[in-house]
């Protein structure tokens, strides 16, 4: 028993050890109860009774992949982050069914799309093709 | 022991684990569908119960009715333009790259896995995208409908830098 709390308690803190190498949007609703430990010895669990609904977008940052192999440019900026727009439309019932629209454009596709305002239309909008 | 309790008291139970591989296999009470469209393809994977989740994306255990859906895109899940759908037993590629993922669950659930951790008491909905790296140049679109999954598109165009 000891050792099935152990695994669970040590599965739950790696959560903060989570490499977040991608771009991840996360969007959670829930109602009832929920408990969280959290990956910070220092801060308390996390826990809520009720209805949370919480949206959290994780941007990959620039690896710093410049090894001492090679020579590091003076403007190599470390903590870099992806180039991102995006757009997110959703239909997410408790009992009903989802309908999703998200479209996004990363890197060097997001700076230039980012310049050009019809572009950023293109991008995000609806599609042609009918729910139903 | 504790298993056994919760085993008692689900009435039902289905258990999913990854092997060598790459490949996530799901036996029990379940039913499953996979949808491929000319672009996407759409796995809905359902559980009444007890399910048990050995895997590292969707690692967790549940005790009520869970509900889990993934879009991918075709160039990563290999669709062969064939949909099926079944009950009790259910095989699927390990998740990796790029998606959409839904998690619906209505019980009592403990998530074991890095996008949803922490034990729930009640109704869940999470939607997960998985975009790309931090190098990546490209534009992503995803057009998803539950009640319509063959009308399912994941465009995704690379840009040269």
């Amino acid at each position: 028993m000891r050792r099935i709390l152990l695994v669970l308690f040590v599965s739950m803190t790696l959560y903060g050890c989570l490499p977040h190498d991608r771009l991840l949007f996360i969007e959670e609703s829930h109602l009832g109860l929920i408990a969280k430990a959290s990956p910070d010895a220092t801060a308390p669990a996390d826990i809520d009774f009720g209805y949370r609904r919480s949206i959290v977008t994780l941007t990959p940052q620039k690896k710093a992949d410049v090894g001492k192999e090679r020579e590091v440019p003076l403007d190599y900026d470390y903590g870099e982050l992806l180039s991102v727009i995006s757009s997110f439309k959703a239909k997410v019932g408790w009992f009903s069914d989802t309908e999703i629209h998200t479209y996004f454009a990363t890197g060097e596709a997001a700076t230039k799309t980012g310049r050009q305002a019809e572009a950023i239309k293109a991008l995000v909008a609806p599609p042609t093709t009918p729910s139903q | 022991m504790m298993v056994l309790l919760l085993m008692s008291l689900g009435g039902c139970l289905s258990v999913q684990w990854e092997d060598k591989d790459g490949v996530v296999h799901s036996l029990g009470l379940l039913h499953y569908s996979v949808v491929d469209t000319e672009s996407a393809q759409v796995f809905v994977h359902q559980t009444l119960g007890l399910d048990l989740r050995l895997t590292s994306f969707d690692g967790g255990i549940t005790l009520g009715y869970r509900k889990y859906i993934a879009v991918q895109p075709c160039a990563e899940k290999g669709c062969v333009q064939k949909s099926s759908q079944g009950f009790f037993r259910a095989e699927d590629q390990v998740t990796k790259g790029a998606g959409l993922f839904l998690r619906k669950s209505l019980g009592t659930e403990l998530g074991l896995n890095p996008t949803s951790n922490g034990l729930r008491l009640g109704l869940y909905k999470q939607t997960l995208i998985v975009g790309p790296t931090f190098g990546e140049s490209n534009i992503t679109k995803i057009d998803f409908y539950e009640n319509a999954p063959d009308a399912t598109t994941f465009i995704r165009r690379r840009e040269q830098p």
